[in-house]
């Protein structure tokens, strides 16, 4: 199972009826409020065994299902090298 | 800017907008501007600005000032006493820029052979933003009388402007209130007033006193007695000023011209403003100088200025009624 | 000129900054912005100037040793040292600074602002029987200093995080952080945000200089027509001694979240069209607060510079720290996804409330109001899932017209209180007034005509109800995502002038100044 797949699974266990794959607006249709990015961080740091800074909490790395995806590889590779 | 053709065309929308603003403000004045010179017709510090229905060149001795001018100064007591026709211009707080503007608009048709500028307002700061709305208030009517817009339901805005109303104290304000306490407002703030004259206040000052030479009348700068405000600093900041600009300097304060004031008795805000007896002895004072010094004419039996005599003896059954 | 709404500030600093601005080279435009900005501070704070100074100097420095720390790491990696090692040392390096930058800005904002306060409050722990103790005298406080802190430590933590490169000239990071459009009320920026464009000096254009013009005069508008308007009926009921029943205290509360609304949205509104004028684009305060459904909404749409700070720099941090991490992973196994998180979300958002209190100022009403809005917020993470579910089981649709209105209606109520007890001069009185609010609630005031006894005649309150009422059309426009001065701005001149002329004029006539009227200074201003 590839990143993107994995993280919409996280995603439509929190919050169910959003059309993930399409969605581009998470964060700015309140989709995933405060409290749900808590548990989202939780769940994506626990699949992919990364630590996801505050820093990285910023509207465009959470709009949507890809731009997550891109972040966690983006991390894995950071924590890698 | 873009070009240079973007540029001017830029600044010729500026210039243009500005204009176009500036004649609107100018064209909407006579709208605001009070159709009389009573309070009730909008007029701000009616009884300063009523000398503008006063009838013509009938008054001959001229006091701008600030409260302690109007609470001093009694004019139909100098009418009484020597027959001198004044007009006390004066509201509470003014600054020098606002007084040199009740200057201009009370010898627009009065051609005062004296005027006695109070000093108590050379010391009451005020800053640019103070100067800059009072020089805009004054050029453009419609800053200053711009709260009319509520009073446009009850009268034809468009309807000129007739000056009637007349202050029947001219410009005194009788207050028999005794209290030796300085009252809330008594208290000064060194941000609000300073000890020196302040080099802006100068320059109004010095305008004003050209002003008054060229429409012939000679200005004279006085302190009414008050303990609060009056300190040797302020005389000789005061005494200094005089001496610059060439004015005589009349200090109620200090001898020769010293007043026998009681503290006790003579105020109604513990040495701040006269009351009523203070401002009795203040005038006789005044008047005898003026009379001695100038020779103000004695309209007293002269029948155009009957007005005055009724005036004079409507006040002293006031007075009497006060006790 | 002590604010932006002073005839000198209007009619000759700026105009002055303009004409000076589009003289100056390019290159030194920047350079003309700083000495303006210098000198509007210095004009305004005179000495305590030099605490600013001391802010900018040490963040200057800071950002600097933040800066040599990664140059150091990289230079250690190229040489051969273990990645993580490095990564390590440079972390150590780069906290220890961050820390020491943070400890010098707010112990400046302290010794400033909260010296009084907190040392008093020390006293009362200490030694609770002195009640003749006066503790220290805070410093006294520059123009801004709350604000400027705030871009300071925003900063120092986004050169930390290596988000944004360090400034290596000091007089650009000073204009960042005092560019006078920005320094008396916010909105407060990110170096990302406003850094380049303050350095570019862009020419002025045209369309700028007539959009931000007619944005000025709207802001004006706002604050001169309406705010200090009502600023005299809320003066007398909050401040005056005089007793007021239920419906009154209610009616001023009301009009209060209108003064503020007016008051700083409309300084918002001159400070984004100066900053227009000049090509910088700062960030939008304000986005149509009134229609918020939530109180946590309302937040993301009121003071939106401030929220997001806060947001950033202490709601993530502390809940995504690792003991934070914890407690969540803990509870989502007790109380499940939803509930699960709202216990780490909670400390944040207490951390969050608590310090928005606490910077609004020392005052017991600046700290309640804190927590008054912690409490609401935290509890709707609660009660948000319980909504869903009772709506889904009742059949109520929650995207009608009627449950709409509802909520905001509901919003609109818990923030007049808010507001209520923001504005009464200490705690007790907001107690009293809120107790007065609920107990003795009446409308016989408004059928008697008492509420026109408070200050403000009949035409002040229609002339308010009009300009409020085309401030909120204005919103609305907004919201459906229509900005009226671009709109104007694309139009022929006689609709574009007569605008710009029309909104001149409302001023100069409906403007609550000059004879018969106090001035009232811009209400963030003190804050």
């Amino acid at each position: 199972m590839n990143t993107l797949e994995t993280v919409i699974g996280i995603l439509e266990e929190l919050a169910p009826g959003v059309d993930f794959e399409t969605c581009e607006t998470l964060i700015d249709d309140r989709h995933v409020d405060s409290l749900a990015m808590l548990a989202l961080v939780a769940d994506l740091e626990d699949a992919f065994e990364i630590e996801i800074p505050a820093v990285e909490i910023v509207a465009s790395n959470f709009n949507s299902a890809q731009a997550l995806a891109q972040m966690v590889d983006r991390i894995k590779e950071e924590e890698l090298g | 800017m873009e070009s240079r053709s973007e540029a001017l065309k830029t600044i010729g929308s500026v210039c243009a907008l500005v204009v176009i603003s500036l004649l609107l403000l100018l064209g909407l004045s006579p709208l605001f501007q009070p159709k009389d010179t009573s309070k009730e017709a909008g007029m701000i510090d009616a009884s300063a600005n009523a000398i503008m229905a006063e009838p013509a060149g009938t008054i001959d001795v001229l006091f701008i000032g600030d409260s302690e001018a109007y609470s001093s100064i009694s004019p139909l007591q100098l009418w009484g006493e020597h027959g001198i026709t004044s007009y006390v211009c004066s509201s509470a707080g003014t600054r020098l820029p606002y007084a040199n503007q009740l200057l201009r608009r009370a010898t627009q048709n009065q051609q005062p052979r004296v005027v006695v500028i109070e000093t108590n307002m050379f010391f009451t700061l005020f800053s640019i933003d103070d100067l800059v709305t009072k020089e805009l208030e004054g050029l453009l009517p419609i800053v200053r009388f711009h709260d009319r817009w509520k009073s446009f339901t009850s009268e034809n805005p468009f309807g000129a402007s007739a000056y009637t109303w007349t202050d029947d104290l001219k410009g005194f304000r009788i207050n028999a209130t005794v209290c030796n306490k300085p009252g809330p407002g008594s208290v000064r703030d060194p941000r609000v007033r300073s000890l020196q004259v302040t080099s802006r206040g100068m320059l109004y000052l010095s305008q004003m006193v050209d002003y008054c030479r060229s429409i012939g009348a000679t200005p004279v700068l006085m302190s009414t007695p008050t303990s609060l405000n009056w300190n040797p600093e302020r005389q000789a900041s005061i005494q200094a000023a005089a001496d610059e600009l060439g004015v005589e300097f009349i200090d109620l304060n200090t001898e020769p011209y010293k007043v026998d004031i009681n503290w006790d008795e003579d105020t109604l805000d513990g040495g701040d403003h006269l009351n009523l007896s203070g401002a009795q002895k203040a005038t006789a004072r005044i008047g005898e100088w003026l009379s001695s010094t100038f020779e103000l004419e004695d309209h007293r039996g002269d029948a155009s200025y009957q007005r005055w005599q009724t005036l004079y003896e409507s006040y002293q059954a006031k007075l009497e009624d006060l006790g | 000129m002590t604010s932006y709404f002073t005839i000198t500030f209007a009619l000759i600093f700026l105009p002055a900054s303009v004409v000076l601005y589009a003289l100056a080279p390019k290159r030194l435009r920047w350079c003309v912005l700083l000495g303006l900005s210098l000198l509007f501070m210095w004009h305004l704070s005179k000495r305590l100037t030099a605490l600013f100074a001391a802010s900018a100097l040490s963040v200057y420095a800071c950002g600097l040793g933040m800066e040599a720390a990664v140059t150091q790491r990289g230079r250690a990696i190229a040489e051969g040292m273990a990645k993580k090692d490095a990564r390590n040392i440079c972390k150590k390096r780069m906290r220890a600074i961050l820390a020491a930058g943070i400890i010098v800005n707010v112990g400046l904002l302290i010794a400033s602002k909260y010296l009084e306060f907190f040392s008093r409050a020390v006293i009362a722990i200490v030694a609770p029987s002195d009640d003749g103790a006066s503790g220290l005298a805070s410093l006294g406080a520059p123009i801004g200093i709350s604000f400027y802190t705030m871009m300071a430590l925003s900063y120092l933590a986004d050169v930390y995080r290596e988000t944004i490169p360090a400034e290596h000239h000091l007089g650009r990071l000073t204009l960042f952080l005092c560019f006078f459009p920005q320094i008396m009320e916010g909105p407060i920026c990110r170096y990302g945000q406003t850094a380049s464009a303050l350095y570019i000096g862009e020419p002025l254009k045209r369309r700028n200089l007539y959009e931000g013009a007619l944005r000025i005069l709207y802001g004006m508008a706002k604050k001169i027509v309406v705010a200090d308007r009502l600023n005299i009926l809320v003066e007398t009921v909050f401040d005056g001694k005089a007793d007021y029943d239920g419906g009154i205290v209610a009616f001023a509360a009301i009009l209060y979240t209108v003064q503020l609304y007016c008051d700083f949205s409309g300084a918002m509104d001159v400070a984004l069209g100066m900053g227009h004028i000049f090509n910088v684009e700062l960030p939008e305060n304000f986005k149509q607060p009134f229609f918020s459904k939530t109180a946590s909404e309302f937040w993301q749409r009121w003071h939106i510079t401030l929220g997001t700070w806060f947001k950033d720099y202490v709601y993530y941090p502390v809940s995504l720290s690792k003991g934070c991490k914890k407690v969540t992973a803990a509870a989502r196994k007790a109380l499940g996804n939803r509930y699960g998180p709202l216990l780490a979300g909670g400390i944040a958002l207490f951390c969050v409330w608590f310090l928005n209190g606490l910077w609004h100022g020392a005052g017991s009403q600046y700290l309640f109001f804190g927590m008054y809005y912690f409490a609401m917020i935290f509890a709707g993470g609660f009660v948000e899932p319980l909504a869903q579910s009772l709506s889904e089981r009742y059949r109520i649709d929650r995207s009608s017209l009627p449950y709409r209105i509802f909520r905001t209606v509901r919003t609109l109520i818990v923030v007049f209180v808010g507001e209520l007890f923001f504005r009464a001069p200490g705690l007790r009185r907001g107690v009293e007034l809120f107790s007065t609010m609920v107990k003795s609630f009446s409308l016989a005031s408004f059928a008697d005509g008492t509420f026109l006894t408070l200050g403000l005649d009949a035409y002040d309150l229609v002339l308010v109800l009009i300009v409020f009422a085309g401030v909120i059309a204005v919103d609305v426009a907004r919201e459906r995502g229509v900005s009226l001065c671009t709109e104007l701005g694309a139009r022929r001149i006689p609709l574009r002038w007569t605008a710009l002329v029309a909104l001149f004029l409302v001023v100069v006539i409906f403007g609550a100044y000059g004879h018969g009227y106090a001035p009232v200074d811009p209400l963030y201003a003190q804050f």
